[in-house]
This record gives C-alpha cells, structure tokens and sequence, in this order.
C-alpha cells in the first residue's frame, strides 16, 4: 500500500492539473454525437433523460434517448380522477428514474453533457474566434431573471394538468416542448427542418410554432452574446435543482481558504457571484450552475473548492494546478491569439 | 488546432445526416408464396414507397389504384373515382390495370373550424365487362358487367396549413432584430458619458 | 614662475552618497540583516548586493522609457508594463525622507506617507530610479490621498486612482473596473500606445511568473522548522518594488530552488523551538525592517505576513475567462479589488479570515500587528483582528510605532517578552 502513494499522489497532482477546457471539450462532443446520433447505432436510454435530447430527434430513430420534460408533459395531461389515482403510479416512477439518472451526475449533465448546453458553448467559441466581447447582467437583472426559470416549470406542470380535465385546449399539449428551442434546432442536426415551419391549422397552434421558432431564434442570438443564455431560463434546470440535494457529485467550498478574489466569478458562464462572495456555504452549487467546474480550474488556493463524488474527492483546486493552467494560458511569453 | 478538427467533426455529421433520409425501409411487395385471390373483380391501391404503417392519403396526393380480376390486373377497365363533396373524375386502367387518380384539395372551412386531420372519404368504383349472361340463371341479360368499390379517406395536406417559409422568416428576424439590438445598445453605452470600450483592431 | 594654486571653488563638492546620513541609515539595517545571522541563503547574496548598491551607494536604477511611480498595491501594474512603461513603487521606509516630509504633513501622521512625500521633493532621490512621468496615486487612506495635492505641488504629475470605500456592492465593482478603464486612457495619453490583447498578454505573463515565484516562496515558508527566515523575505520583496521583474524573478526562482534543496537536506534555518510569527498591519519597507529584524533577533521566527509590502502584494493572481481586452481588463480589476485586505475597505471579514488561514496553515504560535503612528484605519481594526485571533487561540502583541530608531530599547523589551510568553505556551501545551 506504501508503495500505492506516490502514484496516487501524482494522479491526484495529474488530474488537478488537468486542462479542464479540452478535457470539456472532448466530453461535451462525445456526449453530443452520442445524444443526437446514437439512435443509429441502435442506443436507447430511454425517455427519462436529465437533458434535452430532444424527443422531436426521433426521424430516422436518430436520438438515443428523450428528455424528461417531454414525456411528463404528455403523462399530466389526463383527467385528475385519472391522474390522481392509478396513473399517479406511472408518474411516480417516471420521477424516480429521472431522479435516478440525474443524482449520478447532479448538474454536471448541463455542463458536459446536454447538447443544447454543448451547441451554446460552441456558439460562444465562434464568438470568442470572431473577436466580440460578451454581455452580462448586472446583479439585480440577474435577481428578477433566474426566477423565470421556475415559472417555466410551473407551466410545464399545470397547464397539462388543465388539459387533463378539459379547462386548456390539447392543442397546448406539452406547452414547453412547443416553445423549446430544442425541439426547433435539435432535429436539424438529422436533417428535420420540419420544426421551424409554423402551424397555421389554429390561433393556438400559429401562436406556439411561432413563439418556438421566436426563442430560437432568441436562443442563437442570445448565447452569441451572453455565455450560456439559454441554461439560465431553463425548466430542465430547475426541475433538477429540486432533486440535487441527493446528488452524489457535489461541489463543496471551504470558506476559509477562500481569499474572495472573484477569480472563480470572472470565469463563471452564468455569473453566480455566491460562488466568489459567500464563505459560509459549503454546499455552494446555485440552482444556475451547471457544474462546468470552470471555478475550480480558476481557483488559486489550495482546497478552496472540491468536486466530491459520494464523499470522494475527485477534482480539487490547487495552486500549482492554477499555476499550471495559467501557464497553458497566459505565462507563455508569445500569445497565440 | 481545434477549430480544424471541430470542423472535421462537422463534415463528418453530414453523412449521418444523409443517411437519416433514407433510413427507412424500403417498400417490399408480397411474397411469391401469397395466396392468389379469388375475387371477380377487386380494387387495391399501390402502396408509395416508404410507406409506414401509419400512412395517410393527403390531397393533392396521387393515387395510384390497380384493378384487378381473381388477381391478374384487368386493363381498360373503367375506374371511376368520387368524393365525399361531389367531385368525380372517370379514367380507364392502363395495360398493367393501373389507373392514377389525383386528389383534389376541396376542403375548404373557415380558419377557425379548419381541422389538420379532417378525414374526407371518397369512394373509387372500377366496373369491368364480365363473361356470362348474369348472375342470376333464372333472367339471363345480355351484358354483363362486375362492379367493384374501394372507399378511403384523406387529409388536408401539411401545405395548407404549415409554413416552412415563415417559420424561417420569424427565426431569422428575430436573429437580425435580436442581434442588432445588441449591437445599437453596445454602441450606444459609449455615449452618454464617454466611457472607455475597447475596440479591438480598430 | 610658480603658480599659487587655484583658489577653491565656492561650490564644495558634496561628498559622495555613500557616506550621507540616509546611506549610513540603509548600510546599518543592511548589516544587521546579514551579520546577525548565520547561514543566509547564497541566492539572497543577490538581493544584498542590489540594496547595498541602490541604498547605500545611490547607484543609478535608470530605465529606458516611460517611468510611472506608483503609491500602492491597487495600482495595476500590468497594464503599466504593456504600454511599455515601468512602474516603480515609491512607498519609502527611509527615516531621512520622514523626517524631511514631516513639514508638508500634520505632527502625528503616517511615516509612510512622509517618506514618500521626501522622497518626492528631492530631485536625487533614492533609490535613483530617475524622473517620474507619472505617479499614479490611489484614494485609499485619507493620508495618501490628500497627499496627492502635495505631490502636485512639488511639481510632480498625479493621477488620482479613484478606489472605492467598499469593495462588497456591485456598484463599488464597477466603479473601480471604470477608475481602471480610465488609468489605462490617461496611461495611453502619457505613452502614446494603445493596450492591445497582444501586449496585454505578455504584460500579464511577467507578473504571473513573478506571482507564481512569490507562491513558491510562500509555499516554503510553511517549513518547519524554517527553511528562511522572514527578513530575507521581506527584503526579497521590498526589491519587488523597485527592480526589473524579469531580473526580479529569475532570483527568486533562484530562491526557491535553493529552499527545496534546503528542504530535502533537513537544514533549518531557525531553532525548533522558535516561535513562528505571523506578522501584520502597516508594511515595512526597507530600510524601516526594524520590527521583524527586532522579533527575529530575538528568537523568533516571522513564518507569514499579512502587510501590503510583502504578502498582499504578491499572492493574489488572476484569472481570466476569454482573451479580449474588456474580459482582461476587467478581470485585473477585480483582482486588485475584491482580495485586497486593506483596512481602508469598510468591513475587515476578509482580512480576518485570510488571518485565520494563514495563522492556521502556517502553524504559528502568535501574531505582531505593527501600526504606524498616525494610522487611523490599521488601529481601527486592531481591536477585531484581536478578537478574532484571541478567540482562535493565537496571542498577538500590537505594536505602535514609526520610523524613527529612538524606540528600539522599549520595542526590544516587548518582544522578547512575547516571545518568551510564546516559548512557555508552546512548553505547557500538548504539542
């Protein structure tokens, strides 16, 4: 066992040292052929999935796998006697796998994983290649914004309900699929184009194709400008924060160590200032995160920020890990760009 | 380096796209080992290649009917084909007792009561002179003929009420509108009281 | 015919520098800082010798180009060194420049800011870092901002920094990003550059490489028993302030290098059983080494620090999300803000906690908080920085002092009582 630590030490000291933007890079890739084009390869994981692998991805069986918010839209909407006595059952179980799938990788599904999330972070690499700086919120914009992530996912849960027993027409079945960008863009990587016409059959159905096409449209403008628009209105997200507390990926925070230098604020897509100003907290992952573990790459000292999986660190921030990383970065003498 | 091999990976998905077209199964006659049938005189329509379980005639749709007796294809048979509303139009089968009908758009409700699923059913009615004086021993005629009917159903086409073309309009206006709007804000921050934006290459 | 010899000039010429009262001030502090001890590190041989010829010979520091002094830490020097220029601290420990700006302040004020302030006013200053084309001044202590008037009127150019009082509100943030924003206009008026990501860049990969040297560093002194004592420390950084950064880290990586080999042979550079000092409050610049040099002569050993001349100036490092002007520009702000545990801030939490930290990581036994007489924010703050380490279980001695040399006796009887009061603790308590 002695002879098990210096090895470990020099893996810890490897991964700590990582360059997590490749490291994302590769993974988001990965996960986004495989979320968009596994079907072909005859994957399915079912429809209970933390991200949005779009269930409107099925041409040609090309998704491996649906969102969850799809199918729960379409299981809420029976009749309340329905509902609220066997199909319950139906429900109930749909959340417990959901639940299931996201406590694995708590919000690291949004970071590494979902493809809108993926197709975002590409957007800003274009922006970023082009040369035009991003927008921000101030603090209070950013107070009143994130709340319309919930109501989102209130809508996403009543309006079915009211379908179910007839108050809300069904042509508003599965309202937040309708106006997901997702539903809108994800099929034209299979070569879908069917989502971006507009449904003139009634004022119900004009309204919603056109508001889908509407926020994705919003969708591109608005992650070329700001890192990670989309994630920030996102009802996956907070349906998710509901069930993080379980997560088993957790990112924890050691108020003492922190200096509050805000280095892990500047390089945060969503501007979650917690992560920079509170030092009480150490369960300090916000409902808007999505463990893209860019602060902790960022972290100058030492154990400030760790990355826990079921109570095991995995990825911590150290100064030499930062040293080295501003060193890929920065400390070169002749910049590249 | 990454842009490079980020760009490789997009043309590769090309392909795949590609292949998503055509992905689906190609359409298979019966078998040689199906029964022939029996039937005096029947109508059976050709299936479209591709087509899925869960097909659909849309007006506008070409139709193609076979008509065909104890399962040998009868030509110059008169086919005759009449819709729920009224219309009707007469044609004779070809050699290969193929006669192909074009459905006509005559659904025509008011926006409010327009239903994308309206089923409309039209009727196709194939006669064909038969040998033999009739079917009844007892009074003999001198012409005889069978008649067949095939009834179906069609929807309007997507045509009539979906639009690619302004879907794509709203997603490119909102984009231009979105992104100039960004643009004038930026431009204009630097107004009011000069303050320092960094320009870059200019 | 024999010729009488020339009648003498009227104009003496003055003796040379090295023998003028502030070389004998520099040249005594410097002794004591290698003589009384044994076994300095040969890589400090360089630091010696740099003091020794800029303090006590008045050699010539000149640099090409554009010079900007500057008054404090907040001021980005990053952004100094892209447009071409060199950026030099004037912050001055020097009992002889004190005394001489002791006329343009009140009685009872900073020796900080009068030294500087003599500093300003003699055209051969020293250390001879040349003319100054700019003095970038921060409206941090009451005392160094009205002296920005005084340094204008000695007929130098000041731009004045505008620094908010707190560093907590969003609207502090941006005020302080836009105070940047605005230094690097005038900056560009002065050098005739504009700030390009390129230079930037480059700009920012010096002080990294410098930050990242000072870590090391910092990184050792949590050795114990030490591998160096704190006074080489605070020598090595005070030249920060005023030597090429290249040259500047180059030795101490030089530094390091010898402390990793002094490490992995087992040597020490103080006893044991020394006590382990953070030390904290207003910074001592050469030559005012007076209080660390005091608390290690006496036995003990100054492990951390927690003053704006050493450790703050040095530690924090930024990061930066996206290589574009605004994002850098930016980014260095907020790193010369939000980490900054200066007293002249509003609430001190950070400044307690990161005392804490260090206090805790480096195993110290207790801690010096020096406050310049006439200080009004560090003795503010003496009370809660007592508390807290107090309720922590370190012991701390404040100290008031200034530049002057007359204290010595009474500050030696203090501090060796402290630290003998530290040595029986550390006895009585189960190691």
């Amino acid at each position: 066992m002695k002879a098990d630590k210096p090895v470990l030490a020099a893996l810890r000291a490897a991964v700590n040292g990582v360059d997590l933007v490749r490291f994302r890079f590769w993974v988001q890739l990965a996960s986004f052929a495989f979320f968009v084009y596994g079907g072909y390869a005859a994957v399915n994981l079912g429809s209970h999935l933390p991200i949005f692998a779009c269930g409107y991805n099925r041409v040609g069986k090309a998704g491996a796998g649906v969102c969850y918010l799809m199918p729960l839209q379409h299981q809420l909407a029976r009749s309340w006697t329905t509902l609220f006595t066997g199909a319950s059952l139906f429900i109930l179980t749909g959340l417990a796998i959901f639940a299931l799938w996201f406590i694995a990788l708590n919000k690291a599904w949004c970071g590494f994983v979902c493809p809108m999330g993926t197709i975002q972070d590409w957007i800003t690499a274009l922006r970023r290649f082009v040369g035009i700086r991003y927008s921000v919120y101030t603090q209070s914009q950013f107070g009143w914004l994130k709340k319309i992530k919930y109501l989102l996912l209130a809508l996403a849960v009543l309006i079915p309900l009211g379908i179910g027993d007839g108050y809300i027409t069904r042509e508003l079945r599965a309202p937040i699929c309708q106006i997901c960008p997702g539903r809108v863009l994800l099929p034209l990587f299979s070569g879908d184009y069917s989502h971006l016409s507009i449904d003139f059959t009634s004022p119900t159905t004009v309204t919603m194709t056109a508001l889908g096409v509407f926020i994705a449209g919003l969708f591109l403008v608005g992650s070329f400008v700001k890192k990670r628009f989309y994630c920030f209105f996102c009802p996956m997200s907070a349906l998710q924060f509901l069930f993080s507390k379980l997560a088993l990926l957790r990112l924890k925070k050691d108020g003492a160590k922190c200096t509050r230098c805000g280095d892990c604020y500047r390089v945060c897509d969503m501007q979650i200032k917690a992560i920079a100003d509170d030092v009480a907290t150490a369960d300090i992952m916000a409902d808007d995160c999505t463990l893209c573990l860019k602060c902790v790459a960022a972290c100058p000292e030492t154990g400030a920020l760790k990355v826990k999986y079921a109570g095991l660190t995995i990825f911590e921030s150290t100064e030499t890990g930062f040293i080295k990383r501003c060193q890929r970065g920065h400390c070169r003498a002749h910049a590249s760009r | 380096m990454k842009p490079t091999l980020f760009a490789v990976c997009l043309l590769a998905a090309l392909p795949l796209v590609a292949a998503a077209q055509e992905h689906d199964e190609e359409y298979k006659p019966a078998g040689e080992d199906s029964r022939p049938s029996e039937a005096p005189l029947e109508i059976v329509r050709e299936k479209t290649p591709g087509e899925k379980a869960n097909f659909q005639l849309q007006a506008g749709d070409e139709v193609v009917f076979v008509v065909q007796q104890q399962g040998v294809p009868v030509p110059n048979a008169r086919v005759r084909l009449v819709t729920e509303q009224g219309w009707a139009k007469e044609t004779l089968t070809d050699a290969q007792g193929r006669a192909r009908f074009q459905l006509i758009r005559d659904y025509f409700p008011s926006w409010i009561e327009f239903n994308k699923r309206n089923r409309s059913t039209f009727v196709v009615v194939a006669e064909n002179p038969a040998p033999g004086a009739g079917s009844d021993p007892a009074r003999p005629s001198t012409n005889a003929s069978n008649q067949a009917t095939l009834s179906d159903s069609y929807s309007p086409s997507p045509e009539d009420y979906s639009s690619y073309a302004w879907g794509l309009a709203i997603g490119l206006l909102v984009a231009a509108f979105g992104g100039t709007s960004v643009y004038l804000y930026r431009r204009r921050r630097v107004k009011p009281f000069k303050e320092v934006a960094f320009h870059e290459g200019r | 015919m024999p010729t009488l010899p020339a009648e003498p000039t009227a104009a003496v010429a003055p003796p040379p520098f090295s023998r003028s009262r502030q070389a004998r001030e520099a040249e005594d502090t410097l002794t004591h800082l290698v003589n009384d001890f044994a076994d300095n590190p040969k890589s400090m041989d360089y630091f010696y010798d740099l003091f020794r010829r800029v303090f006590c010979q008045g050699e010539s520091l000149e640099r090409e180009g554009v010079l900007v002094g500057t008054t404090c830490i907040h001021a980005p020097e990053e952004l100094i060194y892209a447009l071409g220029a060199t950026p030099v601290r004037l912050c001055n420990g020097s009992y002889h420049y004190d005394q001489i700006g002791a006329e343009f302040m009140p009685a009872k004020s900073c020796p900080l800011v009068k030294a500087t302030l003599g500093l300003l006013q003699d055209s051969h200053a020293v250390p001879r870092v040349g003319k100054l084309d700019l003095i970038v001044n921060p409206t941090t202590c009451d005392q160094k901002l009205k002296s920005s008037a005084l340094m204008t009127a000695l007929g130098h150019t000041v731009h004045d920094l505008e620094v908010p009082r707190s560093k907590d509100t969003e609207h502090a943030r941006v005020y302080w990003q836009r105070s940047v924003r605005d230094l690097t206009e005038r900056l560009r008026q002065l050098t005739g550059r504009r700030l390009t990501p390129r230079n930037l860049r480059a700009a920012m990969a010096r002080t990294s490489r410098a930050q990242a040297a000072f870590r090391v560093l910092h990184e050792h002194r949590r050795a114990a028993p030490s591998l160096v004592l704190g006074k080489d420390v605070f020598l090595v950084t005070n030249a920060f302030f005023f030597d090429d950064i290249d040259r500047w880290t180059a030795a101490v990586e030089r530094l390091n290098a010898e402390l990793a080999a002094r490490a992995a042979a087992g040597f020490q550079a103080a006893q044991t059983r020394a006590p382990r000092i953070l030390f904290t409050g207003s910074p001592p610049i050469f030559p005012n080494l007076k209080l660390p040099l005091l608390i290690e002569q006496s036995g003990g050993v100054v492990v951390a620090d927690e003053t704006c001349s050493a450790n703050r100036m040095l530690y924090d490092m930024t990061a930066v999300d996206e290589w574009h002007l605004p994002d850098m520009v930016d980014s260095l702000a907020d790193k010369y803000l939000k980490p900054c545990t200066c007293p002249t801030f509003t609430n001190n939490a950070d400044r307690r906690r990161r005392l804490l930290d260090l206090a805790r990581t480096f195993q110290v036994d207790g801690v010096v908080y020096q406050v310049f007489a006439g200080c009004q924010v560090y003795e503010m703050e003496q009370k809660s920085v007592a508390d807290t380490l107090q309720q922590a279980g370190f012991p701390m001695l404040a100290i008031e002092t200034d530049y002057s040399p007359d204290d010595l006796s009474q500050l030696t009887t203090r501090v060796e009582a402290f630290l003998e009061s530290l040595k029986a603790r550390k006895r009585h308590r189960p190691s």
